[in-house]
C-alpha cells in the first residue's frame, strides 16, 4: 500500500491521497440540537461524532462542587460490521472514564454548585480515529454551552506506517499498522492531558517523532475549530444589535 | 415516561380534546410536523434521519445486511432485526435505569409484532436452506425513549427501506467441493470502474405504517385522537398501535393500554361500518405523498 521512495520523503501519497502529514476535511457546526445547553458535530473525514451537553440544577446534588456525567456510545452502526454488544465493551467504559477525568480537570467546577453537567457522546460514523474526534467534539460542545473552562482541549490520533510517522489514519490504515496512538493537547498552557500509546515494541526515537508530529496537527485542528466558534459569536452579536 | 401528570390537568386536557381541542393548536386528527431525510449514514445499505415534534427529536435508522444460514422452520425465508437505542442516561441520577429499560423492551416488542413483517421476506432468499439475506435494523432515538415516538419511528424505518438497496448475488455449485458458493454480480462499464449492482426490494413501497390512535370512552361518543404526545397518552382508557399499506391492508394490531379490548370497544361503532377506513385513509394518502416525493430525490 505505501511505497517510500526515502525513509522521510514528504511527498509520497497514501491510500487515499493525501501527503504524510496532511488532515482530511473538518467540518465543526455548533447548535445542531434544540432543547440542549450545549451542542455540536464534529467532522474529520467520514468519522462523524455528536455531543450534546444537558445542565440540571436540581436539589439532588448537595455538594458545593458540580458532577460532571459522561454517556460515551459508539453506534451499533458506526462501523462497516454490524455489533450489537459494542456498549458492554470494557474498553468502551475505561474510555468513558478518561474523559471525565480530563475534562473533570478542565472545567470549573467550582463554579456550578448544586448541578449536574450531563455529556451524552455518540460516534456516528467511525472511519478511524474516533476517540480523538469524540473529545474535539466534547469541548466545542461544553464551549457552545458557554461552560467555564481553564483551557482549550484539542485531540489528534498518528501513527507509524513503517518507519514513517503519518497523522489522521484512516480506517484500512489503522488495521495494517502496528501502532496507535491518542494524544489531547491544551492548547493555552501547552500541556499533555492523556496520551495513550497501543504498540508492539517502537523505538523511543520514534515515540518522539510521533509526539512532536501530532502536537503540530493539534494546532492546526484548534485554528479550525476557533473560526467555528468565532462564526457562531459574531452571529450572534449580529442578531443582538440589528434586531 | 417523563412526568407523571395529576387528575385535574387530566380534566382539562380529556375537556378539550371532546371539544376537538389541543394544547399545541392541532385538531384530533392532525399529526405533528416531521422532515425526512434518505442516504444520511454512507457505511449502512439503507438509511434515514427525522426529525419531528416542536422539540426537534431527532431519529436516525440504518439497516445493514449479513449473509447467514435461514432457520430451519422457514427456509426461504431472511430475517430481520429491531435494535433500539437511546441517549438515556442510565448513569444519571435523574433518570430511573429500570424504567428505561421496560420502555425499550415494550417499544421493541411492538416493532417486533407490528414490523415483523414489513417487507416480503422471501426476497432475501439467496439459496433455499442455505444462505439467506440478515437484516439488522438499527434505530437511535437522540431522547428518553416513551411511546409517543412510535409513530415517526416506523416512519423513519419506512423510509429507511425505501432507500434500502442489497448486492445482487449468485450462488453457484462449486464441483470439486461440492458446496455452495456466493459471489457478488459486477456490472461492467467501459469508461469507468465496475461495481456491484445494487437492486431495490420490489415489496419495500407497499411496506406498513405505524399509527397510534387512542380513545376516550364516552356516553355520547367515543373520542379517538392520533398521535398523542406523553401528556396526552396518560389520559386515555385504551391505546391501540395499527400497521397499516396503503391498500388499507392491516398488518398487526398492538394494544398498550387499558386491561383488554373491552366488549365496549369492540362493539362499538368505531370498528364496523367503515368508520376505521375513514380515519385512516386521508392519513395514508398524506403519508404516500410524501413518501413518493421522497423516491424522486
Amino acid at each position: 500500500m505505501l511505497e517510500l521512495r526515502h525513509d522521510n520523503d514528504q511527498s509520497t501519497l497514501r491510500m487515499n491521497g493525501r501527503k504524510l502529514l496532511e488532515l482530511r476535511d473538518i467540518k465543526c457546526q455548533l447548535d445542531v440540537m434544540k432543547n440542549t445547553s450545549g451542542s455540536a458535530l464534529f467532522e474529520i473525514g467520514n468519522t462523524k461524532v455528536v455531543a450534546f451537553l444537558q445542565a440540571q440544577t436540581l436539589g439532588v446534588n448537595q455538594l458545593n462542587r458540580g458532577i460532571l456525567n459522561v454517556n460515551f456510545f459508539v453506534t451499533n452502526f458506526s462501523a462497516i460490521e454490524h455489533r450489537a454488544d459494542i456498549k458492554k465493551d470494557i474498553k468502551m467504559k475505561e474510555f468513558t472514564r478518561m474523559i471525565k477525568s480530563v475534562f473533570e480537570q478542565v472545567i470549573l467546577l467550582d463554579l456550578y454548585p448544586r448541578s449536574q453537567l450531563d455529556l451524552q457522546v455518540f460516534v456516528l460514523e467511525a472511519d478511524g480515529g474516533y476517540r480523538s474526534a469524540a473529545f474535539n467534539a466534547v469541548s466545542l460542545a461544553l464551549m457552545d454551552g458557554g461552560i467555564a473552562m481553564k483551557d482549550f482541549v484539542v485531540a489528534t490520533t498518528a501513527g507509524l506506517l513503517g518507519n514513517v510517522g503519518v497523522i489522521d489514519l484512516i480506517y484500512q490504515e489503522e488495521k495494517k499498522q502496528n501502532c496507535e496512538f491518542v494524544l489531547v493537547h491544551l492548547q493555552k498552557a501547552q500541556k499533555i492531558a492523556y496520551v495513550n500509546l497501543n504498540c508492539n515494541k517502537i523505538r523511543l526515537s520514534d515515540f518522539e517523532k510521533l509526539m512532536s508530529i501530532s502536537v503540530d496537527s493539534c494546532d492546526k485542528i484548534a485554528n479550525e475549530m476557533k473560526t467555528a466558534i468565532r462564526a457562531k459569536l459574531v452571529k450572534n452579536i449580529n442578531s443582538f444589535y440589528f434586531k | 415516561m417523563k412526568q407523571q401528570i395529576c387528575e385535574n390537568e387530566k380534566v382539562f386536557i380529556v375537556d378539550g380534546l371532546k371539544q376537538g381541542i389541543r394544547r399545541d393548536g392541532r385538531g384530533n386528527l392532525d399529526f405533528r410536523e416531521f422532515k425526512i431525510e434518505l442516504g444520511t449514514i454512507p457505511h449502512a445499505f439503507g438509511s434515514s434521519s427525522l426529525i419531528f415534534g416542536e422539540e426537534d427529536i431527532n431519529i436516525i435508522c440504518a439497516i445493514k445486511a449479513d449473509l447467514q444460514k435461514p432457520l430451519p422452520s422457514e427456509p426461504n425465508k431472511g430475517q430481520i432485526r429491531f435494535h433500539l437505542e437511546s441517549s438515556q442516561t442510565g448513569s444519571s441520577l435523574f433518570t430511573r435505569e429500570e424504567q428505561s429499560e421496560l420502555n425499550k423492551n415494550r417499544l421493541t416488542s411492538i416493532l417486533n409484532a407490528l414490523y415483523g413483517n414489513i417487507i416480503n421476506r422471501e426476497e432475501l432468499k439467496v439459496f433455499e436452506g442455505q444462505f439467506c439475506w440478515f437484516l439488522n435494523v438499527d434505530i437511535l432515538v437522540m431522547e428518553e425513549l416513551s411511546l409517543q415516538q412510535i409513530d415517526f419511528i416506523g416512519l423513519a424505518i419506512r423510509s429507511a427501506f425505501l432507500d434500502f438497496q442489497l448486492p445482487s448475488v449468485n450462488a453457484t455449485l462449486n464441483n470439486n467441493t461440492g458446496k455452495i458458493e456466493v459471489g457478488l454480480v459486477e456490472e461492467i462499464y467501459e469508461d469507468q470502474e465496475n461495481t456491484d449492482k445494487l437492486e431495490t426490494l420490489k415489496s419495500a413501497k407497499n411496506s406498513p405504517y405505524i399509527l397510534s390512535i387512542g380513545f376516550i370512552r364516552d356516553e355520547a361518543e367515543d373520542v379517538v385522537v392520533i398521535d398523542a404526545d406523553d401528556q396526552e397518552n396518560q389520559c386515555f382508557d385504551q391505546l391501540l398501535h395499527i400497521s397499516v399499506d396503503n391498500n388499507l391492508r392491516i398488518y398487526g394490531i398492538e394494544q398498550s393500554k387499558g386491561r383488554s379490548l373491552q366488549s365496549g370497544l369492540l362493539s362499538s361503532k368505531f370498528f364496523l361500518q367503515g368508520n376505521l377506513t375513514k380515519i385512516l385513509k386521508p392519513k395514508i394518502i398524506e403519508f404516500e405523498r410524501i413518501s413518493q416525493k421522497l423516491i424522486k430525490y
